[in-house]
């Protein structure tokens, strides 16, 4: 039975700190509806140990497409995207702000190492704030460090906006199949799919 | 014609010193948009990339025209910023500040409504008319702003600052091109809805059909299948609902503050079939708008 349902705006949180005390909620707890997994908890020290730019709220779902995806809007629209063509996401994360090369490097290896995950798809709306080159190379960093070559493991690299020729111009020497802001969020997403099989 | 703004359209941007507004002043300059003052409590005297700073918006209202104003402050002082901009008589605010308590920002629609100031945001990234102005952060370097967008005859409504430039982008490349575009915030409490602003697409001459991006979260889209079903409309409207995932997944919140399914209202179908009983076409897919919109309008 339920007695009482209230619903805790993060934004106003400070404002109730002796209630919020009282009750037993911890400052950094978000109470989702369950408990985060030790994915999301990853991803969270990942975005709270750099203030450059954010690549949260991190999720984790049971399919094998790891996205490395932004930016607010873009990435609820991706993973639409990719399920609307048959594929099953790994995981929801959302870049944004303009983060650092280490921060998209920390993301791509903790999407990649997700049992069951054995590429990422990298893609995001036309960005005017965050550059696609520090993605790129983030990314590539990331994938290189395990022992990876970037161009077996990025089903599709799609970030325009920003800095994309220099993203480009990483991009082409590792082989990466990346596309422009010609080809819309759904193909993008299509071509991810088709390729993992 | 456009929405909201125009050519002679002068703003001053509150918050001009921050690093991020410094970055949108030198990039709404280079577009053409005309910013005559900033404030800064404390720098009152300095300039930015030749805009003089003040140290309040009244001692700029008291000598020019300030046709609107762009708050980006900290948040601790972004509802006082809204307050001196409303009793300054500015009558177009954009509040581009995230992570403001619903219960400010509701006193803040409040107030400006009160006085007779229109309020878009916050969390918002502002008004684009290509080529005309730019009211804000919206699209980012002007190289890429004019990229995206193209004029033409599609307004744009947006709770997400980015899927604005993503969809103006798609519509550029088809040639339906931009009418205007606006970036309404992704917060529960935003002070332009699209019900708020569809009126101002239906009087522009220049709008043929209207793209609404929308989320999980809120009534926002059955208000606007309310307005669509009670007035007798000329606008052709396509919608998307992004986040269709989360209706298998009541109470998580994803993406903006906004975004959450709770009630039923919440749920991306919900809104789907809300819009889609009203007579707005809602697309399957988000590379589906510009066909739609095409047919729409019969070109």
């Amino acid at each position: 039975m339920l007695d009482v349902e209230a619903d805790l705006e993060i934004e106003a949180r400070h404002r109730q700190r002796p209630m919020l005390d009282e009750l037993g909620f911890a400052k950094d707890d978000l109470r989702q509806v369950r408990e985060p997994t030790e994915f999301e908890l990853e991803g969270a020290r990942i975005d709270a140990e750099d203030p450059r730019g954010i690549i949260s709220p991190i999720a984790e779902f049971d399919g094998n497409i790891g996205l490395v995806i932004g930016a607010g809007g873009g990435s609820l629209t991706l993973t639409d995207a990719v399920r609307k063509h048959g594929g099953r996401p790994a995981n929801y994360a959302a870049i944004g702000g303009n983060p650092s090369v280490d921060k998209a490097r920390r993301l791509t290896k903790l999407v990649l190492t997700k049992p069951g995950v054995d590429k990422i798809a990298v893609m995001s709306n036309v960005v005017s704030n965050t550059r696609a080159d520090l993605v790129a190379r983030g990314v590539i960093k990331g994938i290189t460090e395990l022992g990876f070559e970037p161009a077996d493991k990025i089903l599709i690299f799609r970030v325009p906006g920003a800095w994309e020729a220099d993203a480009a111009k990483i991009l082409e020497k590792y082989g990466v199949e990346y596309c422009d802001r010609t080809v819309s969020i759904s193909e993008a997403a299509r071509r991810a799919v088709e390729k993992v099989g | 014609m456009a929405v909201i703004v125009h050519e002679d359209f002068q703003f001053i941007v509150q918050g001009i010193t921050g690093r991020e507004a410094l970055n949108f002043t030198r990039e709404c300059l280079q577009y053409g948009s005309k910013i005559i003052g900033g404030v800064t409590p404390g720098k009152g005297g300095r300039e930015v990339y030749g805009v003089p700073v003040y140290d309040t918006v009244r001692e700029i209202t008291e000598k020019e025209r300030v046709d609107g104003t762009v708050i980006t402050v900290p948040l601790a002082f972004a509802p006082d910023a809204a307050y001196e901009a409303i009793d300054a008589g500015i009558k177009e605010i954009i509040i581009i500040t995230e992570g403001i308590p619903r219960k400010d920002a509701s006193a803040i629609v409040e107030y400006a409504e009160l006085h007779g100031a229109r309020m878009i945001g916050p969390n918002c990234l502002g008004i684009i008319v290509p080529d005309v102005c730019r009211f804000g952060s919206l699209g980012g370097p002007a190289v890429d702003c004019r990229k995206a967008f193209k004029p033409g005859v599609v307004g744009v409504m947006s709770r997400s600052g980015g899927m604005t430039t993503e969809i103006c982008n798609a519509l550029t490349l088809s040639g339906l091109g931009v009418s205007t575009a606006i970036s309404i915030g992704g917060d529960p409490v935003i002070g332009s809805t699209y019900a708020d602003l569809i009126p101002l697409f239906e009087a522009d001459e220049d709008t043929k059909a209207v793209v609404v991006y929308s989320e999980p979260g809120g009534t926002a889209e059955a208000e606007l299948a309310r307005w669509t079903q009670e007035n007798n409309s000329r606008l052709p409207i396509v919608a998307f609902v992004a986040g269709r995932f989360m209706d298998e997944m009541p109470g998580m919140s994803f993406g903006h503050a906004g975004t959450v399914v709770n009630k039923k209202v919440d749920s991306p179908a919900d809104k789907m079939r809300r819009m889609r009983e009203a007579g707005i076409s809602v697309a399957e897919e988000i590379g589906d708008i510009p066909n739609l919109v095409r047919e729409r309008i019969g070109n």
